[in-house]
């Protein structure tokens, strides 16, 4: 019983230490390599102010998901009024 | 003791700075010889620290699985191009090579012997694959993937790894269709 506790945890910790080294190796599972971990980190310092004061970061546009969806509609809707 | 010895010897001869360096200055040195290299250090000496944390070894990784899973993770880390660029580059991330890749071979000494057939034959082949994408990724990438090593490099790293995939699917031919009972007794 001791042991199958002890492998539950051991198990838990060595996924989780795999985990936070990949995790903190490509910057949140984003960068694989040297370049793109460059790009990440260069994009992230440029922000996109519209006329109403909507702050939108450049790297939204570089997400083919709901945050681009959303930075972009918001953006449309603040240049059409 | 003679094994860790000969591991600490090997551990000493890869950190001199000259050593270091030229393997470190060819990509295909430096992710296939320096790094298995790090790993031989630490399985060597694993024997000696093995048997004097014993009960350590015993306790937390029964069946070698626990130990495999560290492996997986950290040889699955220094299969990223960016990782070996870093290493370059990065004193925090060489000296966690120098670190974690020992630490590899000795939880590869412990482990091995400890999991059962399937694990084996498992990990085995998640290793097939994982070579023969790198080898694919390699040389067929149109672009320079590091940024400290050129493309014929990469080519050359990528070559290497087909190698590396060649010999284990005859490795694994071999054992499947040659009689494997003498070695069962």
């Amino acid at each position: 019983m001791s042991k199958n506790w002890r492998k539950s945890i051991a198990i838990f910790l060595t996924v989780l230490l795999g985990f936070v080294i990949f995790y903190a190796g490509t910057d949140g599972f984003r960068a694989f390599t040297a370049e793109s971990a460059r790009t990440y980190k260069l994009l992230q310092a440029f922000y996109l102010v519209d006329r109403k004061g909507y702050l939108a970061e450049v790297m939204d546009f570089t997400k083919i998901d709901e945050a681009a969806n959303t930075v972009i509609t918001t953006l449309k809707n603040d240049t059409g009024e | 003791m003679k094994q860790a010895g000969l591991g600490i010897i090997l551990y000493w001869i890869l950190v001199i700075p000259h050593v270091k360096v030229f393997t470190e200055s060819i990509m295909l040195l430096h992710m296939l010889v320096q790094l298995p290299l790090l790993i031989l250090a630490g399985w060597l000496v694993g024997d000696w620290l093995i048997k004097k944390f014993n009960s350590f070894f015993t306790a937390w990784n029964t069946d070698g699985v626990p130990g495999m899973i560290l492996i997986v993770f950290i040889t699955m880390y220094w299969m990223l191009p960016r990782a070996l660029d870093e290493a370059v580059t990065i004193y925090y991330i060489e000296l966690f090579k120098f670190i974690s890749l020992p630490l590899v071979g000795l939880f590869l000494r412990d482990s091995w012997k400890k999991m059962q057939t399937l694990g084996k034959g498992f990990i085995f082949l998640n290793y097939l694959s994982m070579f023969a994408l790198m080898a694919w990724l390699y040389i067929d990438s149109p672009i320079q993937i590091c940024n400290n090593y050129l493309e014929t490099q990469q080519k050359a790293l990528g070559w290497g790894f087909l190698v590396i995939t060649i010999w284990m699917i005859l490795y694994l031919l071999q054992a499947v269709f040659t009689d494997q009972s003498e070695h069962a007794e």
